[in-house]
């Protein structure tokens, strides 16, 4: 049947404002529960830097992801730099409020903030712990590493995806992709440790390069390009530190 | 290309008030959809997300309840408001249900089930668009009664379940040797020379697979194309 204008009009309006409402309701009352996965899965993802992903994994499989929350307090402190390399803010609070996609799209430098997170071992700082962002093939990539207190050799790398190929480029989220990194140096004088292409090669003793992804070349160059920007963003401070 | 197909499709009859909850025509409701009308292998709709999603059974299974849920309460919802909704503008009123519903799912996967949320990210939105929701609410809630459609829903988001987790099934074995991520072919496997198919974790493989089970199905049930 066809109704009348004026009955189009009351319906569509009635309509958004229903769906609306229950919308705003829902997103409104989730509000707390989402903010506090999203902020215990960036604390998974620091620790899984600094302990491997298979061991954190291992941890939350056994003991509830909370307690991997826990460890973080237990163990991680941080502060945040700005460009220059100059401590701006203190505290690990203040590192994880950083939201490392801002800093990425910050235009002035004051807006750009660099948080770092200190892993303490009976007292003694033995790992750093540094953001990473940036674009891979088909949205935005990130990820931490965990750097030894050399400032330079990588005790640890974690990798996340929005929309990377399954299969391929999403492979970075593996574990043994990103064990190949370990024990490799983020840079040595102005080089930047670089995933190269293909798969399967030995790059044993060759601290600058890492074995590929056959099949995600481009977003293996994302990962690299990440890296590269990162070590830059972070040089001032590395500068200062050694 | 498939909507055509579906609004030449007959509505079923209006059932009588005194029918039982379950009676045999309401069976068929639910079991047609898995088999002789099947929404993936038969009406060829919702293909893209079957391609998508089922690299893993884990989020496959997820996938597989998100769109069931969202396909039954919005069959329920039109079919409620189906003599409310005014005809000229009955699609973008389906659609902007539809966005609502899936829009509350997302939100309740990242509120309870982050990691999932995390691994189907896109995918959850894109149910809205997912063709198998859009053409049941054209096609059959927009003249049943909301049990009927109910139960219509419930069979198309069963026959898009058991099909998407077939295709899962045979990715996840053959691409990566899991199921559910727990290893199934043995470490000797790999030591004798096995190999994982690298072509069953990219969205080929999917394609693959769903021909195969076409092709099985219709051999089986002997459906033809018509012309």
């Amino acid at each position: 049947m066809q109704q009348s204008k004026g009955y189009v009009i009351v319906f569509t309006l009635i309509l958004t404002v229903v769906c609306g409402g229950l919308l705003a309701g829902v997103a409104e009352g989730l509000k707390p529960t989402i903010k506090s996965e999203e902020k215990l899965d960036k604390r998974y993802q620091v620790m899984s830097a600094v302990l491997g992903q298979t061991k954190v994994n291992e941890i939350a499989s056994n003991e509830g992801k909370a307690r991997v929350g826990e460890m973080f307090d237990e163990s991680i402190s941080g502060f945040v730099v700005g460009v220059n390399g100059e401590t701006i803010e203190e505290g690990v609070k203040a590192a994880e409020s950083v939201n490392p996609r801002s800093t990425f799209k910050a235009k002035k430098d004051k807006d750009k903030k660099y948080p770092v997170f200190e892993y303490k071992e009976g007292g003694k700082v033995t790992a750093y712990v540094l953001p990473l962002y940036g674009l891979g093939l088909w949205d935005e990539i990130w990820g931490y590493v965990a750097l030894a207190p050399d400032m330079k050799t990588i005790k640890g790398i974690t990798f996340g995806h929005k929309g990377e190929t399954p299969g391929l480029g999403a492979r970075i989220t593996d574990a043994d992709v990103q064990a190949r990194f370990v024990g490799k140096k983020l840079y040595e004088g102005a080089a930047v440790v670089e995933v190269q292409k293909g798969e399967g090669s030995n790059y044993d003793g060759k601290p600058l390069q890492v074995d590929g992804l056959s099949g995600a070349s481009m977003t293996m160059n994302g990962v690299n390009n990440m890296i590269q920007a990162y070590f830059k963003n972070y040089e001032p401070f590395f500068n200062k530190k050694s | 290309m498939s909507t055509e197909t579906l609004e030449q499709e007959k509505v079923a009859q209006i059932a009588e008030p005194a029918e039982p909850l379950f009676s045999a025509k309401r069976k068929r409701y639910v079991t047609d959809p898995l088999d002789d009308d099947n929404p993936v292998t038969v009406q060829v709709l919702g293909i893209c997300s079957a391609l998508a999603v089922t690299s893993q059974m884990a989020p496959t299974m997820v996938m597989a309840i998100a769109v069931t849920v969202v396909v039954v309460f919005s069959n329920v919802i039109i079919s409620l408001l189906r003599n409310l909704i005014p005809s000229s503008i009955r699609i973008i009123a389906q659609l902007g249900i539809v966005a609502t519903i899936v829009a509350v799912v997302d939100l309740v996967l990242k509120a309870y089930m982050f990691d999932v949320s995390k691994s189907l990210s896109v995918f959850v939105g894109l149910i809205i668009t997912n063709c198998i929701v859009m053409g049941r609410l054209e096609a059959f809630a927009m003249g049943n009664k909301p049990w009927d459609s109910a139960l219509d829903g419930l069979g198309s988001g069963l026959g898009y379940s058991w099909v998407i987790l077939a295709i899962a099934f045979f990715r996840e074995l053959f691409g990566s040797g899991k199921l559910f991520g727990f290893t199934i072919i043995p470490e000797s496997a790999y030591t004798a020379g096995y190999e994982n198919f690298g072509i069953m974790v990219t969205p080929v493989g999917a394609f693959m697979v769903v021909g195969i089970i076409i092709w099985l199905q219709r051999t089986r049930n002997g459906y033809v194309e018509e012309h």
